[in-house]
């Protein structure tokens, strides 16, 4: 009796997911994601994915527009925290220093929670591999 | 990933200027990589960064986001082949989304499900209702420019060949004919087949049109004894030849010829002679045989020549 009424929660549970699921793809039909479809397609179809169904092209679109802003929020609040304990000493600036920016230190600092390493450029050099160090030139 | 980026990071600095500059015709991975810029900038830009972004972070951002995208197109692709299907449906892509997506915990992870409603109740999944219901929806700053008007410089372009204006289901398939609805577009076109009528045929034929199946019986059984009678000719041309260059070549049968003249370049010549014998059942011993320029004296004479 237990395990039956389980059960039935449970598929009453997947059926409220699938409910919830076909509402979110027919929703996308009038959701404009940043990325834009033709980009989108351009490189699904670069890669070999054949797809006719615009809903799941833009779901594509929207798992990496969230993708994308979840690295910039993250990044974000690198900057944030990095200005704050910058202002902190130097008060008089503060009204200065308001503006956000995207730098490389913050991104890759936020990309390597998502697993991908960054190292940012010290300086930039004339030739590709004046700047590397003598064990990652060989490779 | 990281090779890459580094590559992009060695690049001369460059001014931080969103836009492409329309004006040198951009290859079509140029083009593409600029518009995925902006749309970057753009998300960068509602996530909160108001004083813009440098142009190598924006870069390696732009360079992340169509990689992710590369991924899940090629993660997705791998699901539906490994199905047995060419074109990917949603359980394709939220394999690849969950394949994807770093572990990081989600809401409803501590709680057991068994493993048939994954898909629907995918943690992933609901995050992207989320993200959608309550972030606000922003289109593209800049409208895109419709497939004719774009130039591409290098090769041919080919961005906006699977897209079309029109209708939004019919992105992937030739539209018009209802025999070639099936066949994506970036197949090449079928060749066109064209109904040779009485008044048509000497036109055709004049043009010298070759397409396939256009032409009726008699005029395949012309064209194929044609080329019979070409070919002959060719070959009875090559005879003279061969006969003019070629000397005889002579060739005793037996086993123990070839051995006994100890000279080892005779032993293709041998293993003739063994198949010979065999074939003459042994009969055959000691008689000699005059081979004159067969399909494999050639390889007797060098042999000779050599030896």
């Amino acid at each position: 009796m237990n395990g039956q009424s389980s059960h039935q929660q449970q598929n009453d549970g997947r059926h409220d997911d699938d409910a919830a699921l076909t509402d979110f793809l027919a929703s996308l039909m009038d959701y404009t994601p940043t990325i834009p479809d033709e980009l989108v397609e351009h490189y699904l179809a670069k890669s070999g994915f054949q797809c006719p169904d615009v809903r799941l092209t833009r779901l594509v679109a929207v798992a990496t527009q969230k993708f994308i802003a979840d690295v910039a929020t993250d990044a974000l609040h690198q900057c944030k925290a990095r200005q704050s304990s910058i202002i902190k000493d130097k008060r008089d600036k503060q009204q200065k220093d308001k503006r956000l920016i995207l730098t490389m230190e913050d991104l890759s600092k936020a990309l390597g929670e998502y697993g991908v390493n960054v190292k940012h450029q010290e300086y930039y050099a004339d030739s590709p591999s004046a700047g590397l160090d003598p064990a990652s030139r060989d490779d | 990933m990281r090779k890459s980026l580094r590559q992009h990071q060695h690049e001369p600095p460059m001014d931080v200027d969103p836009d492409p500059d329309p004006n040198p015709p951009l290859s079509e991975s140029e083009f593409s990589f600029a518009v995925a810029r902006l749309a970057v900038a753009q998300i960068c830009q509602t996530v909160g960064f108001n004083g813009g972004a440098q142009s190598r972070a924006l870069e390696a951002l732009t360079d992340i986001a169509t990689r992710y995208l590369r991924a899940i197109a090629k993660l997705g692709a791998a699901s539906a082949n490994s199905h047995g299907r060419t074109e990917s449906n949603l359980p394709d892509i939220i394999v690849a989304l969950e394949e994807l997506a770093s572990v990081q915990g989600f809401v409803g992870s501590s709680s057991l499900r068994s493993h048939s409603t994954l898909y629907t109740s995918s943690a992933l999944i609901k995050d992207l209702m989320k993200f959608v219901r309550y972030r606000e929806e922003i289109p593209l700053a800049q409208p895109l420019p419709t497939r004719s008007s774009i130039v591409f410089g290098g090769a041919k372009g080919k961005f906006w060949r699977c897209t079309s204006d029109g209708d939004s289901m019919n992105r992937w398939y030739n539209d018009g004919e209802k025999s070639r609805r099936h066949v994506p577009r970036w197949l090449p076109d079928v060749p066109v087949v064209v109904v040779v009528t009485e008044e048509g045929k000497e036109k055709g034929r004049d043009e010298r049109e070759r397409i396939w199946g256009c032409l009726d019986d008699r005029e395949e059984e012309e064209n194929r004894v044609c080329c019979w009678e070409r070919v002959e000719k060719e070959e009875e041309n090559k005879e003279i030849e061969m006969l003019g260059k070629r000397r005889k070549v002579r060739f005793k049968m037996g086993v123990g010829v070839a051995a006994a003249l100890g000279d080892h370049n005779m032993g293709e010549g041998m293993v003739r002679n063994l198949n010979l014998n065999l074939r003459c059942g042994g009969g055959g011993i000691g008689k000699r045989v005059v081979v004159c320029n067969g399909g494999g004296g050639g390889s007797g004479d060098e042999n000779e020549s050599k030896g």
